[in-house]
Protein backbone atom coordinates (compact mmCIF):
# COMPACT_ATOMS: atom_id res chain seq x y z
CA UNK A 1 0.00 0.00 0.00
CA UNK A 2 1.47 3.39 -0.94
CA UNK A 3 1.63 6.53 1.19
CA UNK A 4 -1.44 8.28 -0.29
CA UNK A 5 -3.66 5.25 0.20
CA UNK A 6 -2.42 4.84 3.75
CA UNK A 7 -3.04 8.54 4.55
CA UNK A 8 -6.58 8.45 3.14
CA UNK A 9 -7.26 5.29 5.18
CA UNK A 10 -5.99 7.03 8.33
CA UNK A 11 -8.20 10.04 7.60
CA UNK A 12 -11.28 7.83 7.31
CA UNK A 13 -10.40 6.05 10.57
CA UNK A 14 -9.85 9.44 12.30
CA UNK A 15 -13.24 10.69 11.18
CA UNK A 16 -14.92 7.52 12.42
CA UNK A 17 -13.00 7.94 15.71
CA UNK A 18 -14.23 11.56 16.07
CA UNK A 19 -17.84 10.37 15.75
CA UNK A 20 -17.14 7.44 18.10
CA UNK A 21 -15.55 9.64 20.78
CA UNK A 22 -18.42 12.15 20.67
CA UNK A 23 -20.94 9.29 20.95
CA UNK A 24 -18.97 7.77 23.84
CA UNK A 25 -18.81 11.09 25.72
CA UNK A 26 -22.55 11.64 25.15
CA UNK A 27 -23.26 8.13 26.49
CA UNK A 28 -21.11 8.75 29.57
CA UNK A 29 -22.81 12.13 30.17
CA UNK A 30 -26.27 10.49 29.82
CA UNK A 31 -25.42 8.09 32.65
CA UNK A 32 -24.98 11.05 35.00
CA UNK A 33 -28.46 12.47 34.40
CA UNK A 34 -30.37 12.21 37.73
CA UNK A 35 -33.57 10.95 36.08
CA UNK A 36 -31.74 8.04 34.46
CA UNK A 37 -30.20 6.97 37.76
CA UNK A 38 -33.43 7.23 39.77
CA UNK A 39 -35.38 5.31 37.15
CA UNK A 40 -32.82 2.52 37.12
CA UNK A 41 -32.45 1.86 40.83
CA UNK A 42 -34.32 4.08 43.22
CA UNK A 43 -32.31 5.62 46.02
CA UNK A 44 -28.99 3.91 45.30
CA UNK A 45 -27.17 7.21 45.49
CA UNK A 46 -28.97 8.53 48.56
CA UNK A 47 -26.82 8.87 51.62
CA UNK A 48 -28.40 8.59 55.04
CA UNK A 49 -27.87 11.72 57.03
CA UNK A 50 -26.28 13.50 54.07
CA UNK A 51 -27.03 16.96 55.40
CA UNK A 52 -25.83 16.05 58.89
CA UNK A 53 -22.62 14.65 57.46
CA UNK A 54 -22.11 17.84 55.48
CA UNK A 55 -22.51 19.87 58.67
CA UNK A 56 -19.89 17.73 60.39
CA UNK A 57 -17.40 18.10 57.55
CA UNK A 58 -14.39 20.15 58.73
CA UNK A 59 -13.92 23.59 57.20
CA UNK A 60 -10.49 22.75 55.76
CA UNK A 61 -12.00 19.84 53.86
CA UNK A 62 -14.69 22.03 52.33
CA UNK A 63 -12.08 24.69 51.49
CA UNK A 64 -9.85 22.07 49.82
CA UNK A 65 -12.70 20.23 48.09
CA UNK A 66 -13.97 23.32 46.22
CA UNK A 67 -10.72 24.15 44.34
CA UNK A 68 -10.11 20.42 43.83
CA UNK A 69 -13.58 20.05 42.31
CA UNK A 70 -12.95 23.00 39.99
CA UNK A 71 -9.54 21.56 38.99
CA UNK A 72 -11.19 18.14 38.43
CA UNK A 73 -13.82 19.61 36.10
CA UNK A 74 -11.20 21.76 34.33
CA UNK A 75 -8.83 18.85 33.66
CA UNK A 76 -11.73 16.68 32.47
CA UNK A 77 -12.71 19.40 29.97
CA UNK A 78 -9.04 19.78 28.90
CA UNK A 79 -8.80 15.98 28.29
CA UNK A 80 -11.97 15.98 26.16
CA UNK A 81 -10.91 19.09 24.20
CA UNK A 82 -7.32 17.83 23.70
CA UNK A 83 -8.59 14.41 22.55
CA UNK A 84 -11.03 15.90 20.04
CA UNK A 85 -8.38 18.41 18.86
CA UNK A 86 -5.99 15.51 18.26
CA UNK A 87 -8.54 13.51 16.27
CA UNK A 88 -9.57 16.57 14.24
CA UNK A 89 -5.95 17.38 13.36
CA UNK A 90 -5.40 13.72 12.38
CA UNK A 91 -8.45 13.75 10.11
CA UNK A 92 -7.57 17.07 8.47
CA UNK A 93 -3.78 16.97 7.99
CA UNK A 94 -1.90 15.22 5.23
CA UNK A 95 0.17 13.09 7.55
CA UNK A 96 -0.37 11.94 11.17
CA UNK A 97 3.25 12.84 11.88
CA UNK A 98 3.55 16.57 12.47
CA UNK A 99 4.51 18.85 15.36
CA UNK A 100 0.89 19.78 16.09
CA UNK A 101 -0.19 16.17 16.62
CA UNK A 102 2.89 15.44 18.71
CA UNK A 103 2.14 18.43 20.98
CA UNK A 104 -1.56 17.46 21.26
CA UNK A 105 -0.59 13.94 22.37
CA UNK A 106 1.81 15.36 24.95
CA UNK A 107 -0.90 17.75 26.25
CA UNK A 108 -3.35 14.86 26.45
CA UNK A 109 -0.84 12.73 28.38
CA UNK A 110 0.01 15.48 30.85
CA UNK A 111 -3.66 16.32 31.44
CA UNK A 112 -4.40 12.61 32.07
CA UNK A 113 -1.68 12.51 34.76
CA UNK A 114 -2.93 15.77 36.36
CA UNK A 115 -6.53 14.47 36.24
CA UNK A 116 -5.57 11.27 38.07
CA UNK A 117 -3.70 13.21 40.79
CA UNK A 118 -6.58 15.68 41.27
CA UNK A 119 -9.18 12.86 41.30
CA UNK A 120 -7.24 10.86 43.91
CA UNK A 121 -6.83 13.96 46.10
CA UNK A 122 -10.51 14.89 45.70
CA UNK A 123 -11.63 11.38 46.67
CA UNK A 124 -9.33 11.45 49.69
CA UNK A 125 -10.70 14.80 50.84
CA UNK A 126 -14.39 14.10 50.24
CA UNK A 127 -14.76 10.33 50.78
CA UNK A 128 -11.70 9.55 52.96
CA UNK A 129 -10.66 6.80 50.54
CA UNK A 130 -7.60 6.44 48.34
CA UNK A 131 -8.21 4.86 44.95
CA UNK A 132 -5.52 5.18 42.29
CA UNK A 133 -6.70 4.32 38.77
CA UNK A 134 -4.62 3.47 35.70
CA UNK A 135 -5.08 6.79 33.90
CA UNK A 136 -1.69 8.08 35.06
CA UNK A 137 -0.04 5.13 33.27
CA UNK A 138 -2.05 5.93 30.13
CA UNK A 139 -0.80 9.53 30.48
CA UNK A 140 2.82 8.37 30.69
CA UNK A 141 2.34 6.09 27.66
CA UNK A 142 0.87 9.04 25.73
CA UNK A 143 3.87 11.21 26.69
CA UNK A 144 6.19 8.48 25.36
CA UNK A 145 4.06 8.20 22.19
CA UNK A 146 4.46 11.97 21.65
CA UNK A 147 8.19 11.30 21.25
CA UNK A 148 7.42 8.46 18.82
CA UNK A 149 5.31 10.93 16.82
CA UNK A 150 8.17 13.44 16.90
CA UNK A 151 10.44 10.72 15.48
CA UNK A 152 7.78 10.07 12.84
CA UNK A 153 7.78 13.81 12.03
CA UNK A 154 11.51 13.63 11.32
CA UNK A 155 10.97 10.59 9.05
CA UNK A 156 8.11 12.41 7.28
CA UNK A 157 10.36 15.44 6.65
CA UNK A 158 13.09 13.17 5.26
CA UNK A 159 10.54 11.46 3.01
CA UNK A 160 9.16 14.82 1.75
CA UNK A 161 12.67 16.15 1.10
CA UNK A 162 13.60 13.00 -0.84
CA UNK A 163 10.52 13.41 -3.05
CA UNK B 1 15.52 18.61 18.02
CA UNK B 2 17.83 16.33 16.02
CA UNK B 3 17.09 12.70 15.17
CA UNK B 4 19.72 11.34 17.56
CA UNK B 5 18.32 13.45 20.42
CA UNK B 6 14.80 12.18 19.79
CA UNK B 7 16.07 8.59 19.60
CA UNK B 8 17.89 9.00 22.93
CA UNK B 9 14.75 10.44 24.56
CA UNK B 10 12.61 7.63 23.11
CA UNK B 11 15.02 5.07 24.57
CA UNK B 12 14.98 6.66 28.05
CA UNK B 13 11.21 7.12 28.25
CA UNK B 14 10.50 3.64 26.85
CA UNK B 15 12.77 2.05 29.45
CA UNK B 16 11.01 3.93 32.27
CA UNK B 17 7.55 2.95 30.99
CA UNK B 18 8.63 -0.65 30.47
CA UNK B 19 9.63 -0.88 34.15
CA UNK B 20 6.36 0.78 35.29
CA UNK B 21 4.34 -1.54 33.03
CA UNK B 22 6.06 -4.61 34.46
CA UNK B 23 5.39 -3.46 38.04
CA UNK B 24 1.76 -2.75 37.08
CA UNK B 25 1.47 -6.18 35.42
CA UNK B 26 2.84 -7.95 38.51
CA UNK B 27 0.47 -6.10 40.86
CA UNK B 28 -2.57 -6.62 38.63
CA UNK B 29 -1.76 -10.33 38.17
CA UNK B 30 -1.37 -10.72 41.96
CA UNK B 31 -4.75 -9.03 42.51
CA UNK B 32 -6.38 -11.19 39.82
CA UNK B 33 -5.04 -14.51 41.08
CA UNK B 34 -5.76 -13.55 44.70
CA UNK B 35 -9.40 -12.88 43.80
CA UNK B 36 -9.56 -16.07 41.72
CA UNK B 37 -8.05 -18.37 44.34
CA UNK B 38 -9.37 -16.71 47.51
CA UNK B 39 -11.77 -18.56 49.76
CA UNK B 40 -15.24 -17.38 48.72
CA UNK B 41 -17.10 -19.88 50.91
CA UNK B 42 -17.70 -17.20 53.54
CA UNK B 43 -19.53 -15.02 51.03
CA UNK B 44 -23.15 -16.09 50.96
CA UNK B 45 -24.31 -13.87 48.10
CA UNK B 46 -23.86 -15.69 44.76
CA UNK B 47 -23.98 -12.43 42.83
CA UNK B 48 -21.00 -10.99 44.76
CA UNK B 49 -19.05 -14.23 44.18
CA UNK B 50 -19.56 -14.12 40.43
CA UNK B 51 -18.76 -10.41 40.26
CA UNK B 52 -15.49 -11.20 42.03
CA UNK B 53 -14.81 -13.83 39.34
CA UNK B 54 -15.50 -11.20 36.66
CA UNK B 55 -13.07 -8.72 38.27
CA UNK B 56 -10.44 -11.45 38.66
CA UNK B 57 -10.63 -12.40 34.96
CA UNK B 58 -10.51 -8.75 34.00
CA UNK B 59 -7.41 -8.19 36.13
CA UNK B 60 -5.64 -11.22 34.59
CA UNK B 61 -6.36 -9.99 31.05
CA UNK B 62 -5.14 -6.49 32.04
CA UNK B 63 -1.88 -7.94 33.36
CA UNK B 64 -1.33 -9.77 30.03
CA UNK B 65 -1.97 -6.46 28.21
CA UNK B 66 0.60 -4.72 30.43
CA UNK B 67 3.17 -7.50 29.80
CA UNK B 68 2.75 -7.08 26.01
CA UNK B 69 3.02 -3.28 26.42
CA UNK B 70 6.24 -3.80 28.41
CA UNK B 71 7.56 -6.01 25.57
CA UNK B 72 6.80 -3.26 23.02
CA UNK B 73 8.58 -0.63 25.12
CA UNK B 74 11.52 -3.01 25.70
CA UNK B 75 11.97 -3.40 21.95
CA UNK B 76 11.73 0.37 21.43
CA UNK B 77 14.23 1.01 24.26
CA UNK B 78 16.60 -1.56 22.75
CA UNK B 79 16.90 -0.19 19.22
CA UNK B 80 14.96 3.14 19.25
CA UNK B 81 12.81 2.00 16.35
CA UNK B 82 9.11 2.29 17.16
CA UNK B 83 7.82 1.54 13.66
CA UNK B 84 8.43 -2.17 13.26
CA UNK B 85 6.16 -4.99 12.12
CA UNK B 86 6.54 -6.70 15.50
CA UNK B 87 5.26 -3.64 17.36
CA UNK B 88 2.30 -3.28 14.99
CA UNK B 89 1.33 -6.92 15.59
CA UNK B 90 1.75 -6.48 19.35
CA UNK B 91 -0.52 -3.39 19.37
CA UNK B 92 -3.14 -5.34 17.42
CA UNK B 93 -2.94 -8.17 19.95
CA UNK B 94 -3.45 -5.60 22.73
CA UNK B 95 -6.53 -4.27 20.88
CA UNK B 96 -7.86 -7.83 20.59
CA UNK B 97 -7.27 -8.44 24.30
CA UNK B 98 -9.19 -5.24 25.12
CA UNK B 99 -12.07 -6.60 23.04
CA UNK B 100 -11.87 -9.93 24.88
CA UNK B 101 -11.78 -8.02 28.19
CA UNK B 102 -14.93 -6.17 27.17
CA UNK B 103 -16.91 -9.32 26.46
CA UNK B 104 -15.45 -12.53 27.94
CA UNK B 105 -15.67 -11.93 31.75
CA UNK B 106 -19.25 -10.68 31.41
CA UNK B 107 -20.26 -13.69 29.29
CA UNK B 108 -18.72 -16.15 31.75
CA UNK B 109 -20.50 -14.52 34.69
CA UNK B 110 -23.68 -14.14 32.61
CA UNK B 111 -23.79 -17.92 32.07
CA UNK B 112 -24.07 -18.38 35.85
CA UNK B 113 -26.31 -15.46 36.74
CA UNK B 114 -28.30 -14.81 33.59
CA UNK B 115 -27.57 -12.05 31.11
CA UNK B 116 -30.32 -9.78 32.37
CA UNK B 117 -28.51 -9.19 35.67
CA UNK B 118 -25.22 -7.96 34.27
CA UNK B 119 -24.05 -5.44 31.72
CA UNK B 120 -22.73 -7.61 28.88
CA UNK B 121 -20.23 -5.28 27.26
CA UNK B 122 -17.64 -3.03 28.91
CA UNK B 123 -17.79 0.17 26.84
CA UNK B 124 -14.46 1.46 28.20
CA UNK B 125 -12.58 -1.59 26.97
CA UNK B 126 -14.14 -1.35 23.50
CA UNK B 127 -13.07 2.30 23.36
CA UNK B 128 -9.48 1.28 24.29
CA UNK B 129 -9.53 -1.47 21.64
CA UNK B 130 -10.58 0.98 18.92
CA UNK B 131 -7.86 3.37 20.05
CA UNK B 132 -5.23 0.61 19.84
CA UNK B 133 -6.35 -0.48 16.35
CA UNK B 134 -6.09 3.17 15.30
CA UNK B 135 -2.58 3.50 16.75
CA UNK B 136 -1.66 0.28 14.94
CA UNK B 137 -2.65 1.85 11.62
CA UNK B 138 -0.59 4.97 12.37
CA UNK B 139 2.39 2.77 13.22
CA UNK B 140 1.89 0.98 9.89
CA UNK B 141 2.21 4.31 8.11
CA UNK B 142 5.31 5.03 10.21
CA UNK B 143 6.70 1.67 9.14
CA UNK B 144 6.31 2.72 5.50
CA UNK B 145 8.23 5.94 6.19
CA UNK B 146 10.90 4.04 8.12
CA UNK B 147 11.40 1.63 5.20
CA UNK B 148 11.66 4.58 2.79
CA UNK B 149 14.19 6.29 5.05
CA UNK B 150 16.29 3.12 5.38
CA UNK B 151 16.23 2.56 1.62
CA UNK B 152 17.32 6.16 0.97
CA UNK B 153 20.20 5.86 3.41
Amino acid sequence: MNNEKMISKLKVISRISVVGVIAYIALMAYRYLPDVVNGFMDGWNSYDGGEAAADEMPVWKILTAVPCGIAFAATLIIIIVAGLQLLFSLSKGNSPFNEKVSKSIKNLGVSCIVFEIVRTFLMFVTLDTVHIGMLWLAGLVLCAFSLVFRYGTILQKESDETL
Amino acid sequence: MSRSNVEAKIKESSLAIMIISLIGAALTACAGFYQLLSDTERISDDYVKKMMLKTALSNIICSVILIIAAAIFYRIAKNARPFTNGNITAIRIIALLFLINAVLPSIIVGMYLGFAKISIIGSGSIFNAALCFFFGEILRYGNLLQTESDETL
